[in-house]
């Protein structure tokens, strides 16, 4: 006996049906199907029915841990013997956003306070966490799913620090700062009394009311000149909780 | 770019003429079909247990309309 594939490429509103031909009886061995967002009404689980000559559902493989977000495409593959890591693959557990910037940004007099424009950023789960762009690319980061979100940053300005700058985290979400804004991220002087060049930060817990909303990191250039960040590092942690504050 | 995910495959089901295999996108809570969601290319890897035409098979979506007993 041979294995075939049958294959159909027209693109249809689900649900996408396959009749089997009179006479034949099949044994299915895998499934692969492309789905394509056209403007789902919410988030939505891929799943496949096997229904007799009746119309009666005889199995529906789908797992409701394995949600596909609203506006998302994908590509599923169904077959024997997976075992579904539901939180992995779809975000439902914890996940991690990491971002630097390793090259000079400047901080003008005209526009003083600005998000940092990240050159490389990366995330355990992108249906969790994404990028966009405001005043400069990728300068927005997104939380796009409730639960508690910590953000830590680090930022370093251009030496000799002799004018006064500051970092802060700022979120639409519900949230509170870690650290205390002076003289820890505000500063004035060039070194620590040691001879190290100052590094500032910000820390921030935030709890989501709505979502999405963003979380990104700023910086601000209270001077009358214009100054360069030469470095900036940010890191978010997330954890899944379904109950929006209020 | 789509996002891959994999899903288990009821295994050993042998299925006879005019029984229907549906891909569909549905409501976690519900069940119901979620509207928006378009289903594109589609292959099903199969035995043929009985080596006739699979081809000839229709491509919905149809109206079900019950066979042979309903």
């Amino acid at each position: 006996m041979a294995s075939e594939p049958v294959r159909s490429t027209a693109v249809v509103a689900a649900p996408k049906d396959y009749s089997i031909p009179g006479a034949q009886q099949i044994r299915l061995l895998s499934v692969r199907a492309s789905f394509i967002d056209n403007g789902a009404a919410s988030d939505w689980v891929p799943a496949l029915e096997l229904l007799d000559n009746n119309g009666n559902v005889l199995a529906t493989a789908g797992d409701k841990g394995v949600t596909v977000t609203a506006g998302s495409s994908a590509d599923v593959t169904w077959f024997p013997g997976v075992k579904t890591a539901g939180a992995a693959s779809t975000g439902t557990g914890a996940a991690w956003f990491w971002a630097t910037r390793n090259t000079n940004f400047t901080v003008t007099t005209a526009t003083p306070q600005r998000r940092i424009p990240w050159t490389h950023f990366v995330t355990s789960d992108p249906t969790v966490f994404s990028v966009t762009t405001g005043l400069a690319a990728n300068d927005t980061v997104n939380g796009l799913k409730a639960g508690i979100y910590y953000a830590s940053s680090q930022v370093s300005w251009a030496s000799p620090q002799t004018y006064p700058h500051s970092t802060a985290i700022v979120t639409d979400f519900f949230g509170v700062s870690g650290l205390s804004s002076s003289p820890v991220s505000d500063s004035t002087t060039d070194t620590t009394p040691v001879g190290e060049s100052q590094v500032i930060h910000d820390t921030m817990l935030a709890i989501t009311q709505a979502v999405p909303g963003e979380i990104s990191l700023t910086v601000k250039n209270w001077d009358a000149s214009n100054h360069n960040v030469v470095q900036a590092l940010y890191a978010i942690m997330y954890l899944p909780n379904s109950t929006l504050v209020t | 770019m789509a996002q891959p995910i994999e899903l288990p495959l009821p295994q050993d089901y042998d299925l006879d003429e005019r029984y229907v295999l549906r891909v569909t996108a549905i409501s976690a809570t519900t069940g119901a079909v979620v509207a928006g969601v378009n289903v594109g290319d589609v292959t099903f890897m199969v035995d043929n247990l009985t080596g006739g035409n699979l081809a000839s098979g229709t491509f919905g979506p149809f109206m079900l309309v019950p066979g042979p007993g309903a």
